[in-house]
């Protein structure tokens, strides 16, 4: 589902004289199937433009295209169906959980999307299986269970309605760094694996550049870089202004490359790092 | 509703003590209750926008803010028509008459509840939450006499004013998060609107209690064991512009007892 955005503008609190612009001129076009990470700084935007991919804000001025749904000022229509396709997980979605037991809560997204009791059932019990929550948790009253693991039900009770578009707003703030790995990689296989849309808010350079083939970096509610992580990570000026911070990979391997008088390795991972060291020490070229 | 919201500004009213705008406050209500005529009624009107205007919000939002009152006016204003059966007839219809007493009253009744909710409303509006619960501690303080917790009471006070905009704050996020798990809060039959609430209560309340605890821990842990020997960081001081907002309180009761007695 491909998503089109042109000229938004959106402001919190219209006509009072609490208004604040939140989003300016945004255009940005998102193919079906693509990774898209979304960084900036706290109150840069990033929020308030993905709520409006799924209806839950309508733009001052501009418009919004998803599919074949369109959403503009003041109209009024049912935004079910759009809410049904785009998945969104809010920041520390584990405040969400209500029910009695886990698989309720879960089931939750798919009886108002209007599916019977049992189907819900089935695509709840698919869902936790998707995020790795053990059977034996299923009939336990969510508020039972750790911080990581109520935010993996909450993710699953996103799942269950399975969006073709899903949007994690920071899904690995407060994690350990164990569990922020494990998060990502669930992600990351269910974008490979269904082919789904998915739309990443974060502050985690790292993950950004492993994990994503487009950066779109918000800044004062504008769109202010929209291209591939190393396009942006290579040019420092746009790093030091949007005051991001290098990732790991990047800032051990290129100080070891200027010391030595080397060209600056793009590499994404890890792995490709620790290659790249050894090589250098094997004195390959 | 913008009845206990603040608008920061530096207007007079903005910069007058608390205290002081509560004290006038209160002795504004039993004061409106002497308008008696159409000369005290017209004084009362210019006087209310005369304040309006002095805190230089804008007026559209203000009124705007009276709105939900409204209903409660146009409430008092059909039943003083219905049920005052004194003066002559004005209008017949049927079985129904109203009368010129009728009208009178509807009239100075309504514009009565203007008067006190705009006075009301431009106080809170022009008071930061903190400083009108310190001026409730302050006024409060004679009744320690009788044991009353009177720093209690303006801490409860003070902590719940703090607490609502985050609490409306949470009510929007677990909204949103919900209506995106396909709960429909605007459309629908009752019953089922009324179903889609529970979602939302519980993690409110869930989060609000944790909250609760969270601050109770913090204040502790910080040595807090309430108001015995306690300074405070805001002394509030009254100033030259206290005492002019009461001269003028003084004058306005003065021209509104002599206006009394012009007859109409």
């Amino acid at each position: 589902m491909p998503i089109l955005i042109q000229d938004l503008n959106f402001s919190y609190q219209l006509h009072t004289p609490f208004e604040r612009v939140a989003l300016r001129d945004v255009n940005l076009e998102i193919p079906s199937g693509a990774l898209v990470a979304f960084v900036g700084h706290t109150g840069s935007g990033k929020s308030t433009l993905v709520q409006h991919m799924n209806g839950l804000l309508k733009p001052t001025s501009g418009k919004i295209q998803v599919d074949d749904i369109i959403i503009e000022p003041k109209k009024k229509q049912d935004l079910k169906p759009l809410r049904k396709r785009v998945g969104l997980v809010f920041q520390y979605p584990e405040y969400q959980l209500f029910e009695e037991t886990v698989l309720k809560d879960v089931m939750f997204g798919p009886r108002n999307f209007g599916h019977s009791e049992e189907e819900a059932k089935a695509l709840a019990e698919e869902a936790l299986r998707t995020v790795e929550l053990d059977e034996r948790f299923w009939s336990r009253s969510p508020f039972d269970l750790s911080g990581g693991q109520m935010r993996r039900v909450a993710i699953a009770g996103v799942l269950a309605s399975r969006p073709d578009v899903l949007i994690v707003d920071e899904p690995t703030a407060g994690l350990d760094p164990d569990g922020r790995q494990k998060m990502l990689r669930l992600f990351a296989r269910l974008h490979a694996e269904s082919g789904m849309t998915l739309l990443l808010i974060t502050h985690d350079m790292d993950q950004v550049l492993e994990y994503t083939e487009r950066v779109v970096v918000m800044a004062d509610g504008r769109v202010a870089f929209d291209g591939t992580p190393l396009e942006l990570f290579a040019q420092e000026t746009l790093v030091e202004q949007f005051r991001l911070d290098l990732p790991h990979v990047l800032s051990l391997t290129w100080a070891l490359a200027d010391r030595l008088g080397r060209e600056r390795p793009l590499l994404r991972t890890e792995a490709e790092a620790a290659d790249w060291i050894i090589a250098l020490k094997e004195g390959r070229p | 509703m913008i009845v206990g919201q603040h608008i920061p500004g530096d207007s007079f009213l903005h910069r007058t003590s608390a205290p002081a705008k509560l004290i006038f406050a209160l002795c504004f209500i039993p004061l409106v209750f002497l308008a008696n005529n159409a000369a005290t009624n017209i004084f009362l009107l210019v006087f209310t926008f005369a304040a309006l205007a002095s805190s230089r919000l804008s007026l559209r939002y203000v009124l705007k803010g009276l709105r939900p009152v409204l209903f409660l006016i146009a409430f008092t204003f059909v039943i003083q028509l219905l049920f005052t059966r004194q003066g002559e007839v004005l209008l017949t219809f049927g079985w129904f008459k109203i009368y010129s007493e009728g009208l009178r009253l509807a009239v100075f009744v309504s514009l009565r509840f203007f008067y006190l909710v705009s006075i009301t409303t431009l106080v809170t509006l022009t008071t930061s939450p903190i400083e009108l619960t310190d001026a409730v501690e302050l006024m409060l303080k004679p009744l320690r006499v009788f044991r009353l917790p009177t720093h209690e009471i303006a801490l409860m006070l003070s902590i719940s004013l703090r607490f609502l905009p985050t609490l409306a704050e949470e009510t929007d996020k677990i909204m949103k998060a919900q209506q995106a798990r396909g709960v429909d809060l605007t459309a629908g039959p009752i019953k089922e609107r009324l179903r889609a609430i529970i979602p939302l209560l519980i993690p409110l309340f869930i989060s609000a209690f944790k909250r609760a605890e969270d601050l109770a821990t913090a204040m502790e842990a910080r040595g807090y064991r309430g108001g015995e020997g306690r300074t405070r960081l805001r002394e509030t001081t009254w100033t030259s512009r206290d005492t002019i907002l009461l001269l003028i309180l003084g004058v306005f009761a003065v021209i509104l007892v002599a206006l009394r007695g012009v007859t109409s």
